[in-house]
């Protein structure tokens, strides 16, 4: 059976990301609507494959024949989005990260899919991602993750602009220039932006070892953009830096070092359709176990695992409450990270 | 010119005697092990215990033309100050200050220090039992001072049980430093520091062993790999001692030259010093 696949958006996103993890699925998926307010953009994207436009969620919804939606829109349009796509009876979403920004957003998707039925899946490719799957499950095979702490946890983000790795995964379509640009983001919202827009593609594997952070002890958005953030709590401690861009290599890593394991894993930049991330995990006895690079990734995985559940009736391996206790966890850490800064900034400033 | 007497003396921990009694045995036109005080030597003060500096004090007593100071725990004002009137050059051979690839990350950031924006640094010792949050910090503060990336101020500081975080300034570059330890770790050091010219990365296994290694610089003409020699971090400083007594110069990396790491780390641990720094947040949490 093929699924009909409609995308709400057509940004990098969709373009970079969706369709060529989508061309990978065969004839398994048909892109058959593009939707974005950039109607020209919409058009050319929807030609190459045969798809209607339409300018408006609406207007596609109305048009019906949607099996699944990717929802690739920018952030503020989530959750309205997927409320809407949920209650027109829409099978499956896929929807990009953030799922939502607030806790009342959060809920409210809840009780959308969850009154609907319709299948969520989160575009939260590590979580998804095949080196890390293994490794995990190598490493609960003897206790919880949890339970083999405390944990010092460390995400390191360094990347070159995303286009680059956009214009290497596809033949880009850019959007119209807009005018004008408005204001720079104060500090405060660079600095959640930077937590629910790039930490948060590690927070759920973050979660796995510290299910609660209760504390952030320093916490800064850098030039251009960037953020350093360290919190702790019960169960360990974290630091999250990110940079970009800029003239250096790629480098997104993420590592977990426990009295007796240390796992490290080094991911592809977004946009890179190269296979999985790398993930060597090492044990006290000096033992030490490689997993990947799988010739999958985390993208092809998400739509896998949304295929699945729609044509197989499988079990999401992340239900919706554990998908709304993955965002909830980002804006908790995004509320205490942007509580630190005025103390962060003015200590740096002294 | 024949080689200079090295006298081994000071308090070991275990390995290190037998690590630098195979260095001297490895570089006989350098040195020539010796108990002999009498004539031309270099004392090599293995700092195993915070006795130390009355070991280098009796070594430039005895004579020696140098003295190296062999991986302290830490190093405080009050040691810097105690030798500073030292007639002879005491050099520090921080544990990892003489690492090659600290050695070229220095000459590579020199040129483009003012533009230097972000620095990271980790530090991962493979060591069981906790922490120790002072000798972390002096370890990583040290290296980065031998990288010519001076921490001149201590913004904030988190200790937990196996890991110390400590986000600081290096003039106007911003400096953010994680220590980890764990029985499960690989022993490694990154120091990256970024700017509009790039980036600069420095990667090490542990300076103990002649791991081969390298620093990579990326700026507008691309990505540039710089080998590294496959030298301990020991056998460095020992060539720069030799070279430099040779020459008749002092050696660089002098023990005064960390003075102000030391004062940094000294008021950050002790308290009630004037650096603006807060104490080390140390609620523990398990």
């Amino acid at each position: 059976m093929t699924l009909t696949v409609g995308l709400v958006g057509a940004g990098p996103v969709a373009q970079a990301i969706h369709l060529p993890t989508l061309a990978r699925l065969g004839g398994a998926v048909r892109v058959t609507e593009v939707m974005d307010p950039d109607v020209e953009l919409a058009t050319a994207i929807a030609a190459q494959h045969g798809a209607r436009v339409s300018a408006t969620l609406e207007e596609m919804l109305a048009a019906g024949g949607v099996d699944v939606a990717v929802v690739c829109s920018p952030n503020a349009f989530h959750v309205t989005q997927i409320e809407a796509l949920a209650a027109a009876g829409v099978r499956g979403i896929l929807a990009e990260k953030p799922l939502a920004m607030t806790h009342d957003e959060a809920a409210r998707v809840a009780a959308a899919v969850t009154a609907s039925g319709t299948a969520l899946v989160v575009g939260a490719m590590h979580t998804y991602d095949p080196a890390w799957l293994a490794a995990r499950e190598a490493l609960e095979s003897v206790a919880p993750l949890v339970e083999q702490g405390p944990f010092h946890v460390r995400s390191a983000v360094y990347l070159p602009s995303n286009a680059r790795f956009e214009d290497m995964a596809t033949t880009m379509i850019r959007p119209a220039p807009r005018g004008g640009g408005g204001p720079a983001p104060s500090a405060a919202d660079s600095l959640r932006g930077g937590v629910m827009g790039l930490a948060i593609h590690n927070l759920p594997l973050v979660r796995t070892a510290l299910p609660r952070l209760d504390e952030v002890g320093f916490a800064d958005s850098l030039d251009p953009w960037g953020y350093v953030i360290t919190a702790s709590g019960p169960q360990g401690s974290v630091d999250l830096l990110a940079r970009m861009p800029g003239t250096w290599q790629p480098d997104w890593t993420l590592a977990f070092w426990g009295p007796q394991v240390e796992l490290h894993l080094a991911f592809t930049p977004s946009y890179v359709h190269s296979g999985s991330a790398v993930a060597r995990l090492r044990t006290a006895d000096g033992s030490q176990r490689v997993f990947g690079p799988y010739p999958s990734d985390g993208y092809e995985a998400e739509w896998r695992e949304l295929m699945a559940i729609l044509t197989d009736g499988a079990t999401p391996r992340y239900g919706v409450q554990h998908l709304i206790d993955d965002v909830d966890y980002a804006i908790d850490l995004a509320d205490l990270a942007v509580a630190a800064l005025d103390r962060s900034a003015a200590a740096v400033a002294r | 010119m024949s080689a200079r007497g090295l006298v081994v003396t000071g308090t070991p921990r275990p390995g290190d005697d037998a690590a630098v009694l195979a260095l001297a045995g490895s570089v006989p036109e350098w040195f020539r092990l010796s108990d002999e005080t009498g004539g031309a030597h270099v004392a090599w003060v293995l700092a195993g215990d915070d006795a130390w500096p009355a070991a280098v004090t009796a070594a430039l007593a005895a004579g020696a033309d140098a003295v190296v100071v062999d991986s302290p725990r830490v190093v405080t004002p009050e040691d810097v100050t105690a030798l500073a009137g030292a007639a002879r050059p005491v050099v520090l051979a921080a544990r990892r200050s003489h690492a090659p690839q600290v050695r070229m990350l220095a000459r590579l950031v020199a040129p483009v220090r003012p533009d230097v924006a972000w620095v990271e640094c980790l530090v991962v010792d493979g060591g069981d039992g906790p922490l120790d949050p002072q000798a972390a910090a002096w370890d990583a503060l040290a290296t980065l001072t031998a990288a010519g990336l001076e921490v001149d101020r201590v913004v904030d500081v988190v200790v937990r049980p196996t890991a110390l975080l400590i986000d600081a300034l290096a003039g106007s570059a911003r400096v953010h430093v994680t220590c980890v330890r764990s029985l499960a770790a690989t022993p490694r050091l990154r120091i990256a520091a970024f700017g509009a010219f790039g980036s600069l990365l420095a990667t090490a296994e542990d300076s103990s062993v002649a791991f081969p290694g390298e620093v990579v610089r990326v700026d507008a003409d691309g990505a540039h790999a710089q080998p590294t020699d496959h030298r301990t971090a020991r056998l460095v400083a020992a060539g720069e001692v030799h070279a430099a007594l040779g020459a008749g110069l002092d050696p660089i990396s002098l023990l005064s030259a960390y003075s102000p790491t030391a004062t940094l780390v000294s008021q950050v641990f002790r308290g009630g010093g004037r650096q603006a720094a807060p104490q080390p947040n140390g609620k523990e949490h398990n």
